[in-house]
Formats: C-alpha cells, structure tokens, sequence
C-alpha cells in the first residue's frame, strides 16, 4: 500500500542564520546551512542584502584600476545645498525635504577620505567554503604597487599626491583626530590631512617628537593606532610593537618629553610599555582600542584592559592595568569593530565579544560567530593579516570581511540565535575593502570603499552593476523521528516577500550534501508584496534538504515559508 | 785810778773764763765724735736686716736690700695642666675655624646611608604596587615616570635636601659645638693658669701676715735705737748743759769775785 502523502513546513527558513555546529541528524530549520548574500530581516526572514551600489565612481587619479582600501571621515561643518545632496547619495532628499526643519542653509554631510591602491589587474582562482563543500572560482583582482590618499570634491574622488603611504591594504591605519585625517603606515612617517592641505606630521607647527634628554623616535612611524579619550595611541615606533605612544590632549604632534625642562609644561603625552604586563610572558601589540572606558590594548595571543585612560594616564588615579586575558588576542588591527555596547574583535577562533571576554575573564564560553566557527576559523588561519570586521552601525551588522576571498561572514546585532551565537550569513562578491557611516543630518549613509575601480560605493537599495544571487539551503528535512527513511519529495511551494519575482529563481533540493535538483521556480500566485510559488520534485534518498536559489536584479525579496510534500520510504537498517 | 788787784783778778777771771771755754769747746767736740759713733751706730742698728717665711709650699726670703726671693714658683701641675687645656682649646677652635663644607658631606652621607635602606625599600614598595596596577611601565611628561614615581623621586629630593640642611646645620651646630669647647678649654686652661699661681699668693700671703712681725720687729728695732739715740743724746744734752750751767756758774763765780774784788779796791 502506497504511504500517505505527508507535508513539512519550513517557517522563516533560516531566520536563525547560518550554522555549520549542528549536527545533521538534528532537524533545525531555523538554523541554514547556506545563506548567501543574506540578513535577517526586521520580522526575521531571511532576506538578501542590500546591494552595493555605485556612489562616486569618478576618480581624478592617472590609474585606471585602483581600489578603495582604507575610508574614514572628518564631520562635517559646511552646510550642503540640495545641489550637493546627489552627489552624497542624497539625492531622495530635497529642499522642500530639510525646509522648515531648521535646515534652510542645506544639510551638513562628513567629509570623506580615505586610501587608494593602484596597480595592474591580474585573475587568480579563489576557493570558498560553499555549505557542504568548497567551491572554486575565478577573480580579478587589482594588484597594488602604489597607495595614494583621496578626499570626495562633490562626485570626484581627488587624489592627495602628499599622501602616498608604502603600505595601505595592510600594516596600515587611518583614522581621525580633532578633525584631522591621520595616515599611519608602518615605518613611515605620519600623514596628516587637515580637510585642505596634507602634511607630514613632523611638519607640523609645534611639533615635538617623543624625547627624553635625547630624541628617543624622531618621527612617529608605528602602524598601530587609536584615536580615544582626547589622545592618539600608537604602537610600532622604531617597530617596537611593546610600547604604546600617546599624544599629548588633542594634541597629536606634541609627544612624550621627558627632559628636565618641557618645551610645553602642560604636556601630558607619555608612554606605556606593555612588555613586562603579558599574561603569556610574551607577545606582541596588534591592535589597541577603547571602549568602555577601558584602554584595550590586544595582543595576538592576550589582551591587556587598562583603565583610568583619560585625563593624564601617568598622573594619580591614571591609567592602570584593569585585567589580562590569555589565549584570546587579535589576529590583526583591522580586525576589530566597536558596536557601541560591545567591542568586536577576531581572535585565531572566530569573531570574539570583548563585553564577554571582560565579563568572563579568560575562559568565555561562546563567541559571536560561534555558529559559523567550524566556517571561519580556517578562513581566519588563512587570511589573518588582512581578514577585517567592519560595524554598520546603520543596518545593525557586523561584517567579518575576508578581502581576498571577496566574501564575508555577517553577523546580525541585536537578538542573538538560540545558541548564544549572533545569527550569521554570508555575502559573496564583497566589492569592498572597507565601509564607514557617513552621518547626515538627515541620514546616515553606510559607504564602502569599492574594488576594481569603482570608486565609492554605498550599502542601500538593490540594485548592483550586476546582479547578485540570493541563496539558502535548509538544514537536513526530518519526516519522521526516523531520520534514515528514505524520502520521495513530491512538491514544494514558497511563500515569499518580494516586490516583483526575480527572473533568476530555482528551488533546490537535494539529499545529504550535494543539492543536486533545481528546478524554476514559475507564475507566482498572489497579487500583493507576499507571493507563493510551487514546483513539483522528484528524487529520492535520505536527509533531505531544500533551498532555493535566486538573482536580486533590484527588488528586495525575503523567504516566508517553504512548504514540501513528501511520501516516506523505507527504513535504512 | 786803776785797781790792779780787780786787774789781776780780772785777768784771772779772763784766764779761767777763756780755759772753760776751751773745756768745753774740748768737750763740745768730744760730744761731736761721740753722737757721729753713736749715729753710726743708730744707722748700723736701724738698718733692714731682711726676714724669710718658711712654708709648705717653700722658703721665701726678703734680703737686706729689699729685694725677695719668693721661693715658691707656679704650681707646674696646674700649669700642665693649662697647657693641656689650652692645646685643647686650640685643637677645638683650629677646628671650629674649618670650613664645613667636608663635614655637612660626611654627615649627609650617613644621613642618606641612614635613610636609604627605608627610601629603598619604600620604593621597592612603590615599584611593586605601580607594577601590581600595570604602571610600572608607564611614563608620563609631568612626572618623567608616573606620578607616584614623582612622589618617589619628590620624596628623596626631600630626604636628600632634609638631609643635606640638616648636615649644614648640624656642621653648623658641631663647629658652634667645638667654639664652645674651645671656650671651655680655654677658660679651663686659663682658670688653671690662674690657679697655678696660687701657691705663690697663699706664700705671699704669708708673706702678708710675716710681715705684721717683721714691722713690730723693726718697730722694735727702730724704736730701741730712737731710745737708745734720745738717751745718748740726752745724756750730751745732759752733759752739756751741766757743763754750761758749771760754766755759766763759774763765769758767774768770776763775775762776782770781780764784781766784788772791784768794790774792794774800790774802797781803797
């Protein structure tokens, strides 16, 4: 007698995110195996990205292929007429927008700099880690001889020809400091850019190198660096990577003087060495941060938690060490973020909470990344000097950046998984090598620095010079509580939120790892945003696991349900 | 008319006039000699004939010609002992007279020795409490090092110019000390200079009291002579004036043997 014809329903598929930690006889539907080029959306459906849109493409500069490798910007203090508005990605936004807010004179945007790296095209092949099993593609990529600094003139992106660092993509920081942009390359000089002019920092009036009754570094050229609490922190002067720098307040050409006679009594700079306070008997500086009061000074196997950094750090109640954590440290400076309540930072086993670190001390139980760890942990290995985490403070993500993969592990802030881990997916074809919050008075703009020359870009919309897919795979399908039965899919429906029905969309199906099936996915029924589309299926085998695989051409689109008919086979004994 | 008897005794009484008074002219001269032997010899008795007091502490000796032999010199043991005081006192005021420069750096040395031991080890203290907070690699332009390595450094700037004061001070002190010593050595050496001439007041205060004997002996002397010259010299007196009543008596005799022999031959 033929079996009876059974349904599984798959609500808000992968609305948990990724996870490559649970076992495949456990049936987690929530949890997924592939999110490509996914969020959770504010429902909690999985939905796909926004795209990384074109802002600025235009660049003065004599190269061709550049990338944008480093951003960061100065606030802004000139008002912006409508005039401006589009060329900062605000063009939604009119006069008759602002008028009557107090805003009559226009709007004020951030200043944008940042670093580019010119050089020569070349294909390599990449292999990432598709859900079940690596997959191999080709990329070109731009291969950098030359860093040069930029600043945004309306829609150009202009060259700084004063600013050409040796280093930008890695070894490698910028930041800013009492409206000032300044460029830290390893064992070259600082570069200051002031919004107008660029100069070195010795250059600059007053300046006053760390000194004690002899010049102990005559130029700052560390590469490790932190503007917090009214100073800058650097480590890697004279490529001492024991020693932390800071400047004197919001003073960052006045430095440590420590002769008899100051040449500015008020100077409160100093010097920290670290050398003697490793938890680990050793280890070296590879990034240094501030949050929550404390100074956070992250070596690659320990992390020393000052506190009391503000005001004079050598003065009474000044800086001192408030905890040391062990076999927890950075891998490297551009892999760490602060998201506000918490500092983010990726250690040799995945993306860490330092919020738990500081509370758990020195044995944290979980990491954020904790459902994708078996994922990243041989990405990080991999790619440790250039792997970056980059908070979107507007979209609420976190975003765990392997540039040489182009792809990157997102994790979702705010209401983490049912494991304790944040809810992971992943995006493919990341143009970008850095991202920052470009703050408007009337919006906040989360701009990327693009690859393959183009320019700035902007996290928002749907739309992307090309399309990009859209993909999810379901963790294994359970029947019935006997996990090997063969299954017989018969049909599946997807219930879906989209504007318009992408003309890329295939459900996918398969058993075990591969996913074998695909099949279009046609006709959508439904004439409001939610829509239900159905195929038939065929196969059989055991663990089954469905999915779909789509194109984003320029409409939002997120999974409502997936729904299966099923007949149940035999027992596999 | 001429009486030649009244002549003759006349003559006579001229002749034994004139004799008399060679008698005693005679005698007058005979006195003379007599007063010089016995003005010599009151000048031989009443001459100083010196005395001597014998004590103790010596002999001491007044000679004929006035002049003493005391006999009794310093006391050399108190005078030794002066010279002791007084090379003392020298000894204490060349020394208060250096400079202290030497000694406000031997002392400031033991002072800092003294101090250095607890200075180091409140350092220690101080080292291990900023490396217990994780400063002890911290530097900082205001202080050099940290603030509480300033407070360290403060604190033996201070100790160091505490000490460094108090060594003038007390060089200071030490130099007043050794004046003052000097002082006192002096005063004692000269209190025993002074001292070592009392053997020779106590002798002449003997002296003092020999000589109340040696004036009542004198007196004595003196005043046996002056008897014994008042006699003499009364006795010539004596005699004289005997000799000249027997003369005036004599010549008296004459005049009235005249007188009367003249109214005799006057009768004639």
């Amino acid at each position: 007698m033929a079996s009876q014809l059974r349904q599984l329903s798959v609500r808000s598929p992968g609305s948990e995110g990724l996870s490559s930690e649970i076992s495949p006889f456990q049936s987690s539907t929530e949890f997924a195996l592939r999110a490509d080029n996914a969020v959770i959306d504010r429902v909690g459906r999985l939905a796909c990205r926004e795209a990384f849109a074109d802002l600025i493409t235009q660049y003065d500069g004599g190269n061709a292929n550049y990338d944008v490798v480093r951003l960061c910007q100065i606030q802004g203090e000139d008002a912006i007429q409508n005039v401006g508005l589009a060329e900062f990605g605000l063009s939604e936004f009119s006069t008759a927008e602002y008028s009557g807010f107090g805003l009559d004179n226009g709007i004020k945007v951030d200043q944008t700099f940042g670093l580019m790296g010119e050089g020569t095209p070349f294909t390599r092949n990449k292999v990432s880690r598709g859900a079940m099993s690596d997959e191999i593609s080709s990329v070109s990529d731009v291969q950098h001889t030359s860093y040069v600094g930029f600043y945004q003139e309306g829609n150009v992106l202009k060259t700084i020809d004063a600013i050409r660092p040796k280093h930008g993509l890695t070894n490698c920081k910028i930041l800013t400091f009492n409206r000032d942009c300044y460029v830290f390359s390893k064992g070259e000089e600082v570069m200051v850019w002031d919004g107008t002019e660029a100069r070195k920092l010795s250059e600059t009036e007053g300046y006053s190198p760390p000194k004690a009754e002899t010049i102990i570094a005559p130029i700052i050229d560390g590469d490790i660096a932190c503007a917090a609490y009214g100073r800058l922190w650097v480590s890697g002067v004279n490529g001492d990577y024991q020693t932390v720098y800071f400047s004197d307040m919001l003073l960052g050409h006045q430095w440590y003087d420590g002769s008899q006679e100051l040449d500015d009594w008020g100077n409160t700079a100093g010097i920290i060495d670290v050398a003697e306070f490793w938890p680990d008997g050793e280890d070296t500086i590879t990034g240094i941060a501030a949050h929550n009061n404390f100074l956070i000074i992250f070596g690659r196997k320990s992390i020393l938690i000052y506190s009391g950094a503000q005001g004079d750090p050598a003065g009474e109640q000044g800086i001192k060490l408030e905890d040391t954590i062990k076999d927890v440290g950075l891998v490297n400076q551009d892999a760490m973020c602060n998201i506000g309540t918490d500092h983010l930072f990726v250690d040799s086993l995945g993306v860490r909470s330092l919020g738990r670190v500081i509370q758990e001390k020195s044995a944290p139980i979980s990491e954020p990344s904790m459902n994708v760890a078996s994922l990243i942990r041989p990405l990080i290995a991999t790619y440790s000097r250039n792997v970056r985490l980059i908070h979107m403070p507007a979209k609420s993500l976190v975003i765990c950046l392997f540039p040489a993969m182009r792809e990157a592990y997102v994790f979702q802030l705010g209401r983490p998984s049912a494991t304790g881990g944040l809810r992971a997916t992943r995006w493919t074809g990341c143009d970008f090598f850095d991202s920052i919050t470009v703050r408007t008075e009337l919006d906040e703009k989360t701009v990327l620095g693009g690859r393959d020359s183009r320019g700035l870009c902007v996290y928002g919309g749907f739309k992307q010079p090309t399309d990009y897919p859209f993909r999810y795979e379901s963790t294994v399908l359970a029947g019935t509580d006997t996990l090997m039965q063969t299954m017989i899919p018969k049909s599946t429906s997807y219930s879906f939120h989209a504007a318009k029905t992408p003309s890329v969309f295939n459900a996918t199906w398969g058993f075990g790892a591969d996913m074998e099936y695909s099949r279009p996915l046609r006709n959508p029924k439904g004439k409001s945003e939610f829509k239900t589309v159905t195929t038939s299926l065929n196969g059989t085998g055991e663990m089954l696991r469905i999915g779909f695989d789509s194109m984003i051409e320029g409409t939002e689109m997120s999974m409502q349900q997936i729904t299966l008919n099923i007949l149940l086979g035999r027992i596999i004994v | 008319m001429t009486n030649p008897v009244g002549q003759i005794a006349g003559i006579y009484s001229a002749y034994q006039g004139l004799k008399d008074a060679d008698s005693l002219e005679t005698y007058g001269s005979k006195i003379r000699s007599e007063l010089d032997v016995m003005g010599d010899n009151l000048n031989k008795g009443s001459a100083f004939k010196g005395y001597g007091v014998t004590s103790n502490l010596g002999n001491t000796t007044v000679g004929v010609d006035g002049s003493v032999n005391l006999g009794v010199g310093q006391n050399q043991g108190m005078m030794n002992a002066s010279n002791a005081y007084m090379n003392a006192g020298q000894n204490f005021m060349n020394q208060s007279m250096q400079s202290t420069a030497g000694r406000e750096q031997s002392i400031y040395d033991r002072s800092m020795a003294m101090q250095n031991p607890q200075l180091n080890r409140a350092q220690a203290a101080q080292q291990a409490r900023e490396y217990a907070m994780g400063r002890g690699g911290v530097r900082g332009s205001q202080f050099g090092g940290t603030a509480e390595d300033a407070a360290m450094a403060r604190a033996r700037a201070e100790a160091s110019n505490t000490a460094s004061f108090g060594a003038m001070q007390q060089a200071q002190q030490e130099q007043m000390q050794q004046a003052n010593i000097a002082n006192m050595y002096n005063t004692a050496g000269q209190a025993n200079y002074q001292t070592s001439f009392l053997p020779m007041q106590q002798q002449m205060a003997l002296m003092q009291q020999a000589q109340h004997g040696v004036d009542a002996s004198q007196t004595g002397q003196l005043t046996g002579l002056q008897y014994m010259a008042q006699l003499g010299l009364g006795g010539a007196q004596v005699d004289v004036n005997a000799r000249k009543a027997a003369s005036e008596l004599k010549g008296n005799i004459y005049d009235s043997i005249l007188d009367n022999t003249k109214s005799i031959f006057d009768l004639f």
